[in-house]
């Protein structure tokens, strides 16, 4: 009798097991549609076609089928004849076919053996590549190969890759589930489908409790900058294998929550210290707020190990790094990992007297949370939430630096389930706003009659810009620090910029976070005859490289909202005088503000300009309104101050 | 030095005695060195070598067993990456141990363990298949002001026998070894890279040379490749027994070289018969030439497999003519089995990609990465001249050609591979040619725009780009091959820089598959915004597109030269149709910047209505020394000022 084994979902196994339709598996006809085929619809220029594309998945016979077709077009597209399939551990490979047939229908088979490429071998895990190169390949050829992937197990989760790096004519796919019996399922199981992100006229349909789908025509999928994360574009296809009594998502999250909560209740419970924590912690303090400030600031004392650097077994123990069993541990020892902290914060609000809450939250950094896929990796970290006043305050004591009424913004606007006993309800935590990341700068610079600029730099980084550059820069150590907000500085500057940070304070402990630079700008103002031309607006806005292209495919996605308030002094040169001032700037799409307001202040010319982004996701027929909103803040950006008084040495026309 | 077995006693008696100390095992040799004392390095110095020995026994058959040792002080957190060391191996190299240690600042030792180690596919990332391998290690406890130690042992059976010695990093070395053990009767020869030369100490068989306190490379823009600039010692050695695989001369390399390759251009019938279709007697000499040429260049599939001496073997002409894959030198090796079919002869060049690894000063050393042909043209089958040719004293007119590049035409030579040295290997032995560089006016660009100014603003424009030499085979590069929406994507990408929000109306490309031809790229745009309105004035920058500013850092002493890709002349010329009601009321200085490296005019005419920006960018040499530096920063300082600069007009009147 055959060993079920039941294994991790890991992504990176993802290419699994298959099926057993003969007939679908031999090599398919070549059609005089494939061998006229020169170009994409589309896309013109493309260097290759997917003709064919099959993914038959047969968990009975644990393998998994591949087959594709794919047509050269120009010479870029030779590199499809160079193959490497990549071979889980424990997984093989067999029953490899390879040929290339020319535009007259002349076929070349593959005879060689292929590669055996070991891309890692260590803690007992093997991961192995089968490479080879197609034989004969000109512009005009086709090629294609097939092969199975042999499992050593049953995969609770499978997918179907649906969109590929080529536009693929047709696809077939088949998904055979087990039917046999499976370790963990004792009262019986089925299989459930996913579909995400599929166009609305492609559906599998099922057929002898499996699924089969053919695709006709699907285009080739290209990321694009500032996009979304890409798997929530992808069309996708999953399936899991769930027991029978778990009919629905809802209940999937609700037993998971009930675990969670079991495990969180365990680990908090209700014990005398951490009330005496509570209660020194709060001191005399009344104000529900401020207890809770006070409470969170303990829970933030403890050493956050999730930010160190990744021990060894045996630097755990030599440095007696033991896991916390409750949260008297964590006070006790004064170390834990993020969530440890998080529950102590939990714990300590508890004690003394608040209602307050685990939440699981989602991280929407690589997805979106999607409460149909039944992965519990979803939701990877924890919060707290505290009811007071009426509201709910969501709080992140867990992430280091974070500061009282912020979350990072990976967990902001994402989705999450608040524990309780029955399992919890979902909530969505709430969004950060503009004014929760704020560059403040301020310059006061001189500009010489040569048009050099020289000064100084003051920067705020407020609230989630601070919190952001502390983590990035936590491993750091000063002179790193030094470097990286000096080239930070660097890229908001025009070229050839030298800037020197004079000093930084604030990084050891969350709120305001300040910088001094010394910057001297060659050639910052230009001469034209009597007039120099200088722009009173110094930095350079960064987001311009998501507006770049005319047309998008995708939606524009920043990471949070945020604002730049600056102000400009520079000072000018002797003998010069203000001509003309550019006109005050104001630009407002809702969503979006822009302000920039020059004036001359005694021998100072001033800018003062503010740019709030009070969005994170711009949908398509967005783009061209946000994409003009950014033109303007550019265009406003680079306005010039005329001077003039300088001596006659440029070309003086009529 | 190996450990006295003394002292292994000694040590594993304090391991008992000492238990937190001894489980790590930690040898005598790292803890000694780990206790010297720090010295002070530059903030920005990750991590310091302290030792760094490499021991070489060579037995009398020829058998090498090498051992090296390593011992690294982490300065910053940056350098915690030093955790993860590695060590290749192949086929003919058998890895006898391999090891790793750390000691804390606080005297805590740790040991990687079987589980810290992984073997994984290595290779230079190109090959479809290598039998290159590595052992990567993580060593544990590594953290700042940490030392690691790893010392390895290779068995090996050399296909050539020399010992490549690169003592000179990224990272300073405190103390720097190399131990040599030959056999009686075996003579070796040193000899020095970028490092004055040093005499070993000499017992018996038994060489040493010791250095001490070797500064990094640091790292700057446009730098030479590190291995142009980091001391090298190569020993080559050699006895009566291992004669044919060990040099001392080019002429010996060259005759291993000829040795590995003979027989690999015997023609097949199929190979013949593709020649006589490809390049009939009926055309003239020099077409036939070509013939082979472009069918080696576009119809042979770039695709490497190297297993064992395939690194430098290259596979029968024939397989590879069957297949119509092969790498560099199998694409080389089918050209010349072809070129030998029409009576031309051609010699295998081995060189390196990276221009300044090998010079006239090199001495014989296996470090090539490619392998380019020189095709010996007959006397009177061409004309004029050629940027590709090398005239021979012997041998006469040879033409430099790369099957492997794409891109680069018949007659031209990548850049990369100007103003380098390569082994011209013959059937007289071989000798290291400096390869032709070429002259800034076959690198051309030239840009021409007519444009149209609106009093908003905006800017219309219509731009033609004629790319010439490298620089055609860089806009190659860039435009080949992309999709329709890609090279607008690619245009607008560069044009967005200069321009701000830009609409490009049309993108063409001509001749992008016909390499002998100039490349032409025209595209029309629309930029809003982009001259400024202030008052009555009209701001506009007559620099419209192309950016000549090169990557240097002034703030900084520099210390190595500052390396171009290649020679060029750029001229851009731009004329503004102006906005109605608008007259030119000033206009910037003309710029000018000449010096012997390089280049630069601009001027701006003023014809009423119209405004004319022209300028030339000229890069005479490839490589400006550190002593100019200060020539280059004026040079640059001139561009910028320039392609800042403004023009004002003015409405009325």
């Amino acid at each position: 009798m055959k060993c079920i084994r039941l294994f991790l979902s890991l992504a990176l196994f993802a290419a699994s097991v298959a099926p057993a339709m003969a007939q679908k598996e031999d090599w398919l006809p070549i059609t005089q549609q494939d061998l006229g085929m020169k170009q994409v619809p589309n896309s013109p220029g493309a260097d290759a076609v997917q003709l064919y594309y099959a993914d038959f998945i047969n968990d009975q016979e644990q393998t998994e089928f591949f087959y594709r077709r794919i047509k050269i077009l120009n010479e870029k597209g030779n590199r499809h004849a160079d193959v490497e399939i990549v071979i889980p551990p424990e997984f093989s490979l067999s029953g490899l076919k390879a040929r290339t047939i020319h535009p007259d229908g002349k076929i070349i088979e593959f005879a060689g053996k292929p590669f055996q490429k070991t891309i890692i071998k260590g803690r007992g895990i093997k991961i192995l590549a089968k490479a080879f190169t197609m034989p004969d390949v000109t512009v005009g050829s086709i090629i294609e190969y097939k092969y199975k992937v042999d499992s050593p197990g049953i995969f609770l989760d499978n997918s179907w890759t649906i969109q590929h790096e080529l536009y693929t004519v047709k696809e077939s796919f088949r998904m055979k589930p087990y039917s046999g019996g499976l370790e963990g399922f004792q009262g019986g199981f089925q299989v459930a489908a996913l579909s995400s992100h599929m166009p609305n006229n492609i559906k599998p349909t099922q057929k002898g409790g499996g699924y089969e789908l053919e695709v006709e025509n699907m285009a080739a999928f290209e990321a694009e900058g500032y996009m979304p994360p890409e798997e929530d574009f992808k069309p996708q296809m999953r399936f899991f294998y769930i027991g029978l009594n778990t009919s629905t998502a809802d209940k999937f999250w609700q037993e998971a929550g009930r675990k969670w909560n079991d495990e969180v209740d365990h680990f908090i419970g209700t014990r005398k210290e951490i009330a005496q924590a509570a209660a020194e912690a709060i001191g005399t303090e009344t104000d529900p707020e401020q207890k809770l400030r006070k409470l969170y600031a303990r829970a933030q004392v403890i050493r956050n190990l999730t930010y160190e650097r990744e021990r060894s077994e045996e630097e755990q123990k030599r440095e007696n790094l033991k896991a916390n069993q409750n949260v008297a541990d964590v006070l006790a020892r004064g170390i834990g990992y993020r969530d440890d902290i998080t529950r102590l914060f939990v714990a300590l609000a508890r004690a003394a007297g608040f209602d307050a809450s685990i939440v699981r939250v989602s991280n929407r950094k690589d997805k979106f949370f999607d409460k149909g896929l039944l992965s519990k990796r979803q939701l990877d970290a924890e919060i707290a939430v505290v009811s007071q006043g009426g509201k709910d305050i969501y709080l992140d004591p867990g992430t280091r630096f974070c500061q009282f009424g912020y979350l990072r913004w990976i967990r902001t606007s994402a989705a999450g389930l608040k524990l309780d006993k029955k399992g919890g309800t979902f909530v969505t935590a709430p969004s950060a706003t503009y004014d929760k990341a704020t560059i403040k700068r301020t310059a006061d610079l001189a500009l010489d009659a040569d048009g050099n600029l020289k000064g100084t730099i003051a920067v705020r980084y407020e609230g989630g810009e601070g919190m952001e550059h502390r983590l990035d820069e936590m491993d750091a150590d000063e002179a790193g620090k030094k470097k990286d907000l000096e080239d930070e500085v660097k890229t908001w500057l025009p070229n050839g910029a030298s800037v020197k940070l004079d000093n930084a304070d604030g990084w050891d402990s969350p709120g305001l976070l300040t910088a001094f630079f010394n910057v001297e700008v060659p050639s910052y103002a230009s001469a034209a005859g009597k007039r120099l031309l200088v722009p009173p607006y110094l930095f350079q806005a960064k987001q311009m490289d998501a507006f770049k292209h005319s047309e998008r495919k995708f939606p524009v996605y920043f990471p949070y909202a945020f604002t730049e308030s600056d102000r400009v002094n520079i000072k000018i040169p002797e003998g010069y005088s203000l001509e003309t001032v550019p006109q005050d700037q104001t630009t407002n799409i809702g969503y979006a503000v822009y302000q920039n307001q020059v004036q001359m202040n005694g021998r100072q010319l001033v800018t003062q300009r503010l740019l709030q982004v009070n969005g994170i996701f711009f949908r398509l027929d967005q783009y061209p309104a946000v994409r003009d909103f950014f033109g303007k803040v550019r265009a406003g950006d680079e306005q010039q101050a005329v001077l003039t008084g300088g001596s006659t040495n440029a070309q003086k026309t009529n | 030095m190996r450990k006295k077995p003394t002292n292994a006693i000694l040590f594993l008696l304090l391991a008992v005695l000492l238990p937190a100390a001894a489980n790590a095992g930690v040898p005598d040799w790292l803890r000694s060195v780990a206790q010297q004392p720090s010295k002070t390095y530059p903030d920005d110095v990750n991590a310091v070598v302290l030792l760094h020995e490499t021991e070489t026994t060579v037995k009398d058959s020829g058998e090498t067993i090498t051992r090296e040792r390593r011992v690294i002080r982490v300065l910053r957190p940056d350098g915690r990456d030093t955790a993860f060391q590695g060590v290749p191996f192949d086929e003919e190299t058998r890895l006898n141990y391999f090891k790793g240690w750390s000691i804390s600042p606080k005297g805590l030792e740790y040991e990687a363990k079987k589980d810290d180690v992984a073997e994984i596919a290595s290779g230079e990332g190109y090959e479809i298949y290598s039998d290159a391998k590595a052992k990567v290690m993580r060593i544990p406890g590594v953290d700042v002001g940490t030392v690691v130690g790893v010392e390895w042992e290779q068995k090996r059976h050399p296909y050539t026998f020399e010992d490549q010695w690169f003592f000179q990093r990224s990272q300073p070395v405190e103390h720097a070894r190399f131990i040599l053990h030959l056999p009686p009767s075996w003579e070796f020869r040193a000899a020095w890279i970028h490092y004055a030369e040093q005499s070993p100490q000499v017992q018996g068989g038994t060489y040493v040379w010791d250095l001490t306190n070797i500064p990094r490379i640091e790292h700057e823009a446009e730098m030479p490749h590190l291995r142009a600039l980091a001391g090298q010692l190569v020993v080559t050695y050699f006895s009566e027994k291992t004669k044919g695989r060990t040099y001392s001369t080019w002429g010996d390399f060259a005759a291993w070289y000829t040795q590995l390759t003979t027989g690999m251009r015997d023609p097949s019938p199929a190979l013949q018969q593709k020649v006589l279709e490809l390049a009939p007697s009926t055309l003239p000499l020099l077409d036939r030439i070509k013939a082979l040429a472009r069918f080696a260049q576009r119809d042979v599939r770039y695709a490497a497999i190297e297993i064992g001496i395939g690194g430098y073997q290259p596979h029968p002409a024939s397989l590879t003519f069957s297949n119509r894959y092969g790498d560099c030198k199998d694409k080389a090796t089918v050209l010349s089995a072809m070129l030998a079919q029409i009576g031309v002869k051609s010699f295998y060049v081995p060189v390196h990609t990276d221009r300044g690894i090998y010079t006239e000063k090199t001495p014989p050393t296996n470090g090539f990465n490619h392998v380019i042909l020189a095709i010996q043209l007959p006397q009177g089958s061409f004309t004029g001249t050629m940027p590709a040719l090398y005239e021979h004293p012997q041998l006469g007119h040879l033409l430099i050609f790369d099957p492997t590049s794409r891109v680069v035409p018949f007659g031209q030579i990548p850049a990369y591979e100007q103003d380098n040295y390569g082994l011209l290997v013959t059937d007289l032995g071989g000798e290291l040619v400096h390869l032709p560089l070429s002259t800034p006016e076959s690198n051309r660009i030239t840009r021409t725009a007519g444009l149209s100014l609106l009093p908003d603003g905006s800017l219309k424009g219509e731009v033609q780009e004629v790319r010439t030499g490298s620089e055609a085979a860089i806009g190659r590069y860039m435009f080949e091959h992309q999709t329709t929406a890609d090279r607008r994507k690619i245009l607008e990408r560069f044009l967005g820089r200069m321009l701000g929000n830009v609409q490009l109306d049309s993108v063409e490309a001509d001749n992008l598959d016909e390499i002998d031809k100039d490349l032409v790229i025209r595209y029309k745009f629309t930029a809003e915004h982009y001259a400024k309105n202030a008052g009555a004035l009209l701001l506009v920058r007559p620099r419209v597109v192309g950016e000549k500013l090169g990557a240097l850092d002034m703030t900084k002493p520099r210390h190595y030269p500052y390396e171009f890709d290649a020679p060029t002349l750029q001229t851009d010329i731009f004329e503004f149709h102006l906005p109605e009601g608008y007259k030119i009321d000033e206009l910037p200085e003309a710029a000018k910047a000449n010096f012997a490296f390089g280049e630069y005019n601009s001027k701006i005419e003023n014809s009423g209505t119209q405004l004319k920006y022209s300028r030339e960018y000229k890069i005479n040499a490839v490589r400006v020394p550190v002593e100019k530096i200060g020539d280059l920063g004026k040079f640059f300082h001139q561009i910028n000022q320039d392609e800042r600069n403004m023009a004002v007009l003015k409405k009325g009147n």
